[in-house]
């Protein structure tokens, strides 16, 4: 017995032992390291930080980038996204993009994200539709983990590493200079990561640094990007409905989505046009990308000459596959211009804008009439609620820390009228309703008398609507004055389809009113 | 389940074992190594362990019957229920395949849902080695050489215990899986038959097969080979019966057709030596086992290989048809090591690890955890390309 436990506790101790140095030191980077991410954040001026430290850890770190600053604009893709970055003095910009993603990372990525507006540009790749592409994964269970921290070619590493940095052992990360600037790491920042999840390569930064090889161009399916395009024998349903899933989590959380491919060099797309295998997926890739993104009401922007961007064969810093930096900023001009042209539109209220069919006997409310009568891409999101009051839209909004959107169009009230004096609550729950709504066209519409109360208090109640939403720059429709019981559906409480596109009318007839 | 992954040696092996010793009876200790067994198959997939269920209770039910009747049709159904499982799961995508291709070839079209339907069919883990031993169990009692076993406890353990299940081919994983599974048998106080027995210091192809694999070939020699009729019906039946034992075990190592080809060529090679041996050749016994390594080393490139193009490429390499190439420096001392340990280490070459003094016993629990850190090998997921 004593020799069990002798041979078993010799083996245990060794393989702990070896399991806390490579955990400790880390060497490939499969534990995430939030604390040195905040280091980064600490300095002044802040730090980037070092490859070395984020490793495998892409999903925390991005989902990190996101959460830590008031991200309203972010970009995902592949590696070829990934040096998109903020533009000057511009601190709500985050790249979540990701070496190795594939749609059903996006859509992991996507659902983590909490369900606040946004702008989203969503670099979609050909070769995801390739079913034999497989994408990293991020998500290591607990045995990758063991396998990790108990492998000798780990401990092989982590002794190669404390012996370049001794400091380890103690500390292990440390701010490093590269060239001018400021990178948390450890010994060998041959990469390193900007704060908005940009990505710098250290030749950048120092030129004296290690700078990648360039693969050579070849032919050869297997070889050529790591064989991402070998043996594509058809645009993979199940990778197009992971990316509807992508598109129609999207329009649930209200974002506005601009979908993108990046460019390719000019050998490249010359051989993509005329390979037997890539060609025909590749032209079907490029028929079926602005239909997918359209369903959604979403625009594509075909990048994959990089003359449309406009960019040159010279901005490619492997000769084709990736773009620099200056290119990349270029693509985010033309995507932040297309993202613009995209309207956002919330509705806000009870019931009545919610416009459910069985109650208006309608097949679009007045929310949707109103986004139809724009012509132009409009991203709806209708956050009204049946049933809701004043009290109730507000705490929502509370709850939301408000509400950001190119228009908004509330109504609301017509849930106060038993229990809330015109002159009291509505007026106060109204004005810090609007309060919290961030748009610079907001539209309120009052509502109507439908037999139900006493007429002179939903008088009242449809004046004081109107006098706190100019009292706060928002423009008014006046439904009280121009419904009629005609326009009642058969409840006699909602409006029906003739009643909705008469509020329709009356909110779009309104000149739009800067809200202060 | 791998015997060396982590799952089994940290969880599941360490748990079954406290279990084992925590229980004193031994019914008990029988129901816990069955469910033990069951889990350890089903962890793959769980309908593996009702196809093994379902093999348990054919067997069983087989060898009660066989024992009362004696009945060859008996025998007959008990065999060919156990085989139709393994020939639906192990073989019908290879004879599917080969069947779609020959009629491709004639029809240009070929059945393309049968193709599809055949590729979708998954290998039960083991499921060659309980069908093997339904069926010798089968044979045996129908033969009278032992008694139906009446508690199907006892049977469900015979068919199922984990430590049989042996999944490795190439030799030094193969031997080494088969030591591990004697470990782990005899942990639980069972003795496994021993697998592998230096097979590289045969003299000759007939001992090479005496060494090699031991119990498969056993098993062939015993179930196939005298019961086609041995070399008891003369030279030419013999060798008949040799190349159809062969060929069916080169078909039971896979369903594939280079695993007959390799079992044929095994077969040459068994009724060749025959042969040479009733001519009276005799070659010093060194020449004699360097030449059994070289024919059974060419043997190798047929078992390892499935296309005949891969095959015809590495046969023309072995003939320096693709030029001299260059001799693997970095892996001489490996060559040597291994040729060392195979012919200079004595045959029995057992230690009492009683007789061991602390600091020994530490030295191979030191061993224990290099291996383990061995087993896996981390790559970075750094992006240092482009």
């Amino acid at each position: 017995m004593a020799r069990l436990v002798v041979f078993l506790g010799t083996a245990l101790v060794l393989l702990a032992a070896l399991a806390t140095l490579n955990w400790w030191v880390d060497p490939f980077g499969e534990f995430w390291k939030p604390s040195a991410v905040q280091e980064a954040h600490a300095a002044r001026p802040q730090c980037l930080v070092s490859h070395e430290l984020i490793g495998g850890e892409y999903l925390p770190f991005k989902l990190d980038v996101f959460r830590s600053r008031p991200t309203r604009t972010f970009v995902t893709g592949s590696s070829r996204v990934l040096k998109m970055g903020s533009w000057p003095g511009e601190g709500t910009f985050a790249n979540l993009g990701m070496p190795v993603i594939s749609p059903e990372i996006v859509l992991k990525e996507l659902r983590a994200l909490p369900a606040r507006p946004e702008t989203l540009y969503l670099g979609v790749e050909a070769f995801w539709l390739n079913p034999h592409f497989r994408g990293f994964d991020v998500s290591p269970g607990f045995e990758r983990r063991a396998r990790y921290v108990l492998s000798r070619s780990a401990f092989d590493e982590s002794a190669r590493i404390v012996r370049r940095a001794p400091y380890v052992l103690l500390h292990r990360w440390r701010k490093e200079r590269v060239g001018s600037s400021c990178v948390v790491g450890r010994s060998r920042p041959a990469l390193a990561w900007r704060l908005d999840g940009s990505r710098v390569w250290s030749f950048e930064l120092d030129p004296h640094t290690y700078r990648p090889a360039i693969d050579p161009f070849t032919t050869d399916l297997r070889k050529l990007r790591t064989g991402i395009y070998d043996d594509w024998t058809e645009l993979s349903p199940t990778r197009v409905r992971t990316l509807e899933r992508v598109l129609a989590l999207a329009r649930a959380r209200g974002w506005r989505v601009v979908g993108f491919t990046p460019p390719d060099g000019k050998r490249y797309l010359r051989f993509f046009a005329a390979s037997p295998v890539i060609g025909p997926r590749w032209r079907a890739f490029g028929r079926l990308m602005p239909k997918l993104f359209g369903r959604y009401g979403y625009r594509w922007l075909d990048f994959r000459d990089a003359r449309s961007i406009p960019c040159r064969q010279s901005d490619f810093v492997d000769g084709g596959y990736h773009t620099d930096a200056a290119c990349s900023m270029r693509m985010r001009r033309r995507l932040d211009a297309a993202a613009r042209r995209q309207l956002a539109l919330v509705a806000l209220g009870d019931s009545i804008p919610a416009a459910r069919p069985r109650e208006c006997h309608c097949r679009a409310g007045f929310v949707a009439l109103f986004a139809r009568a724009l012509r132009r891409p409009v991203v709806v999101r209708n956050l009204a609620v049946p049933g809701a009051n004043s009290a109730d839209l507000l705490r929502l909004l509370r709850e939301r820390g408000g509400v950001h959107a190119d228009m908004a169009l509330v109504m609301v009230g017509h849930n106060d009228t038993p229990w809330i004096r015109p002159d009291g609550s509505l007026r106060r729950n109204l004005a810090a309703i609007l309060d919290l709504i961030h748009a610079p066209d907001v539209r309120v519409a009052n509502f109507y008398e439908d037999g139900h109360g006493d007429p002179r208090v939903v008088a009242e109640y449809a004046r004081a609507i109107c006098e706190v939403a100019r009292s706060h720059g928002a423009a008014c429709a006046d439904v009280y004055h121009a419904f009629t019981p005609k326009l009642l559906a058969a409840d006699h409480v909602h409006p029906n389809a003739e009643g909705q596109r008469l509020i329709a009318r009356l909110l779009y007839a309104l000149p739009s009113a800067r809200k202060k | 389940m791998l015997f060396n992954s982590f799952v089994f040696l940290f969880v599941f092996l360490p748990l079954v074992v406290v279990a084992y010793f925590a229980i004193p009876a031994h019914r008990a200790r029988l129901v816990l190594l069955v469910l033990a067994s069951y889990v350890f198959y089903a962890y793959a997939k769980w309908w593996f362990a009702l196809l093994m269920a379902a093999s348990t209770l054919v067997g069983y039910a087989g060898g009660r019957a066989l024992e009362r009747t004696r009945s060859k049709a008996v025998l007959v159904a008990t065999v060919a229920s156990l085989l139709a499982l393994l020939g639906a799961f192990k073989y019908a995508a290879f004879v599917g395949g080969n069947l779609t291709s020959f009629v491709g070839v004639i029809t240009a079209h070929g059945f393309p849902g049968l193709h599809g339907f055949l590729n979708g069919i998954v290998l039960p883990i083991g499921i060659s080695f309980y069908t093997f031993e339904g069926i010798s169990y089968a044979v045996d009692v129908y033969r009278g050489d032992l008694e139906a076993e009446r508690d199907p406890l006892r049977y469900a353990f015979f068919i199922s215990f984990f430590p049989h299940l042996i999944g490795f081919q190439i030799y030094f994983d193969f031997s080494a899986y088969s030591d591990m599974a004697l470990g782990l048998a005899q942990i639980f106080g069972i003795e496994l038959p021993w697998n592998f027995n230096r097979p590289y210091r045969a003299s000759s192809p007939i001992e090479f097969w005496r060494r090699w694999h031991v119990t498969l070939s056993t098993w062939l020699r015993d179930y196939l080979y005298i019961p086609l009729g041995g070399n008891r019906k003369g030279e030419r039946r013999r060798d008949a019966n040799l190349l159809a034992t062969m060929g069916l075990g080169g078909l039971w190592h896979g369903a594939s057709l280079n695993f007959v080809v390799w079992g044929l060529y095994q077969g040459v090679l068994l009724l060749s030596t025959h042969h040479l041996r009733r001519r009276g050749l005799r070659v010093p016994a060194a020449v004699a086992v360097a030449v059994t390594f070289v024919v059974v080393m060419f043997g190798w490139v047929f078992f390892r290989l499935h296309s005949a193009a891969a095959i015809g490429h590495a046969v023309a390499a072995m003939f320096l048809l693709h030029g001299l190439g260059q001799f693997p420096g970095h892996l001489a001392l490996l060559i040597v090591a291994a040729i060392a340990y195979t012919m200079v280490v004595p045959e029995e070459w057992t230690w009492d690890v009683r007789s061991f003094g602390f600091a020994r016993v530490a030295a191979v629990g030191a061993v224990l955890a290099v291996g383990v850190a061995s087993i896996y090998t981390s790559h970075p997921f750094i992006y240092f390309r482009f």
